[in-house]
């Protein structure tokens, strides 16, 4: 335990050594280039025709303000036309604009949290130039950010039994936790499953589920304000649901020398959850189950 | 979550989303183990963070003329790049001077010559599943609520979609290309289950080898499943069908085995194959997943193109006889683990689908 407060109060004293101006000129800078290299500037069109399709009819849907789970059934929820990169007339604009407070604020919590870890600015900007390297490299990697980072944010930085109140860091990732999970049904699984590990820890240390309840008040709001009934929820969950249970069948797929790749992955993430278990035990104590389940229902 | 969206569609596009998700899992830990001090950790951590950059990466991610431990090296490069290449794109879009609009228009143009449609003044819904055509040829699109039909494959939402033909505010237009798709269903088991609503409801209206298009009737038909036969069957075994001109519609009960099912829930499964033997000797084969073959689907006759399903529209005595499905056989495709996923024994249900109208 000596070693953990030892570490928080590391934590705590690094960002006073960094000068004020530096660190918003270099956080703007960061988040300028982030937005240059990761929006859809240059639209993609998907080769696959089945699949270009379903990318230009969830704008088409979005346009004319359809119900997800009565009007159409599909993987993606209200906000799933800002997944990919497509140019559609009428979305557009919108697009870029939520793909880029996504991206703003998920490169701004990268920014804060390397203040907190690490004492060097260049060092600092070369680990968030490595992490954008895969952020902005494919849809699932943009969005699962956000509960990677808040994963670390709650269970690894912030001190949830001497605050009430979150961090802002792990403010503004629950509210966009909360926002993708309107974007594809597998992102608000993700969301749902460290959110309720999250409220789990929270009780474990007899605190009031504060996050949970800003996640859901995120949640509805972003539901409603997308034009969605609340009655049409539940029917939204249970159709979703159907979906994603059955394609692990109808939709399997592979090629010769399917074993590698997964072995592969399956070993270094067994690697890296084992790393992680070790940091969440020094940090959490005996709680650090908790930490490891949500992290790794992010990665099965 | 992560590891199932990479890996039961194992493709390039897909397989990449488990290690871009772990590997940025693990470089946001570096910083963490940065500040350790037992040598063991740092080395620990340094070994896990290498293996994925540098063995799942490569693994998952081949690039053509790139050796695999310069992979991720180039996706740092690209950070530069791709700023460069996008940057006078952005401006351009910031002040409105993209040709975006116009690019659009330009592929719209392509998808519609390459789906050749004729003009329809009413709601179109579209089958199987390249709506970008609706979208082409600025049809009136109203969808089914599965919007896909190779997406329908749980027994609740291809029900679903049935029971949308019989809602008033179903389609005007059915345009139904050829029922084929990426996974490789058996045709007819695409929206199986629609289809005797499809045959009653609508009728052919227009008839290329792009398409079949049909129209709502003014009154609509009625349909009846009449119960021919039950068979009880052995998987890799064929099964002979009684010669017949009749619309054979059939639902197969196949279950998975335990493993099969613990299979499917935390990896992947394929589907069983369906081959079927015409009554002109040619034989074809197909995936049949167990929830569709439960649901239902015309057995008989054998439809893929536009011709074939509007000969469905025929009475049987005017039906060519070429697509009659004489012999099926039902296997089990090689498992990725060691074991059977499916059950030895199934039932199959026939009956002789009517078509009122």
């Amino acid at each position: 335990m000596t070693q953990a407060s030892d570490r928080t109060d590391t934590l705590k004293q690094a960002p006073c050594k960094r000068s004020s101006w530096l660190f918003w000129l270099i956080l703007c800078a960061i988040v300028l280039c982030t937005l240059v290299r990761t929006l859809p500037w240059i639209p993609r069109v998907i080769p696959v025709s089945e699949d270009d399709s379903w990318d230009l009819v969830l704008n088409l849907l979005a346009k004319r303000g359809a119900l997800s789970g009565v009007d159409y059934i599909f993987t993606f929820g209200p906000l799933g036309f800002i997944y990919n990169k497509t140019y559609f007339p009428d979305t557009y604009n919108l697009k870029l604009l939520l793909q880029g407070v996504f991206c703003a604020v998920t490169t701004a919590v990268m920014v804060f949290q390397s203040r907190r870890l690490i004492s060097s600015w260049p060092l600092s900007i070369f680990w968030i130039f490595c992490l954008v390297a895969l952020y902005g490299f494919f849809g699932d990697v943009f969005f699962l950010a956000i509960p990677v980072l808040l994963v670390n944010q709650h269970f690894l930085l912030d001190d949830v039994q001497q605050h009430l109140r979150p961090s802002p860091e792990a403010i503004l990732l629950i509210s966009l936790l909360a926002l993708s999970a309107l974007v594809k049904f597998t992102f608000f699984v993700a969301a749902a499953w460290v959110i309720a590990f999250i409220t789990l820890d929270e009780l474990v240390k007899k605190r009031p589920p504060v996050r949970l309840a800003l996640f859901s008040a995120v949640f509805l709001a972003g539901w409603l304000l997308s034009g969605q009934p609340l009655g049409n929820l539940p029917t939204y969950i249970s159709t979703s649901l159907a979906v994603a249970s059955g394609h692990s069948e109808a939709m399997t797929w592979s090629k010769a020398g399917w074993q590698i790749p997964i072995l592969a992955t399956i070993f270094t993430a067994g690697l890296v959850l084992i790393n992680f278990g070790y940091l969440s035990l020094k940090k959490n104590g005996k709680t650090f189950p908790i930490a490891v389940l949500a992290e790794s229902g992010l990665f099965f | 979550m992560t590891f199932k969206a990479a890996y039961v569609r194992q493709t390039l596009d897909h397989q990449v989303i488990a290690p871009s998700v772990f590997g940025f899992a693990a470089l946001t830990l570096a910083p963490f183990v940065l500040k350790e001090k037992r040598k063991a950790i740092k080395a620990f951590a340094l070994i896990s963070l290498t293996g994925m950059l540098f063995l799942a990466i490569p693994a998952n991610m081949p690039m053509k003329g790139i050796p695999p431990l310069l992979i991720y090296p180039a996706m740092l490069f690209s950070n530069i790049y791709d700023c460069a290449v996008r940057l006078p794109q952005c401006l351009s879009i910031l002040l409105s001077k993209s040709s975006n609009a116009a690019d659009f228009q330009q592929r719209l143009a392509k998808i519609k010559e390459s789906n050749h449609l004729p003009a329809l003044d009413g709601s179109v819904d579209l089958l199987p599943a390249n709506i970008n055509a609706v979208i082409a040829n600025n049809y009136n699109y109203r969808p089914r609520p599965v919007i896909q039909s190779y997406l329908a494959y749980k027994q609740s939402l291809l029900e679903t979609n049935k029971n949308y033909w019989a809602n008033e505010k179903s389609a005007t237009y059915v345009v139904l290309q050829p029922m084929t798709d990426t996974y490789g269903f058996y045709p007819a088991l695409h929206d199986g289950p629609s289809w005797p609503e499809l045959l009653s409801r609508y009728q052919p209206h227009w008839c290329q080898p792009t398409a079949l298009i049909l129209k709502k009737r003014s009154v609509p038909g009625s349909f009846k499943l009449i119960p021919m036969k039950t068979i009880q069957a052995k998987l890799a075994e064929p099964i002979k069908l009684e010669a017949s001109n009749k619309t054979v519609f059939a639902k197969i009960d196949l279950k998975q085995t335990a493993l099969g099912s613990l299979q499917k829930l935390f990896f992947r499964i394929y589907p069983p194959t369906l081959t079927v033997k015409l009554n002109d000797g040619k034989s074809e084969s197909y995936a049949a997943p167990t929830d569709n073959l439960r649901a239902g689907f015309i057995l008989s006759p054998f439809f893929l193109q536009p011709e074939e399903m509007k000969a469905l529209y025929s009475t049987a005595i005017d039906r060519p006889q070429a697509n009659n499905v004489v012999e099926i056989n039902l296997s089990e495709r090689n498992n990725d683990l060691p074991w059977p996923i499916l059950s030895d024994q199934y039932t199959i249900e026939l009956f002789s689908l009517e078509i009122n109208n």
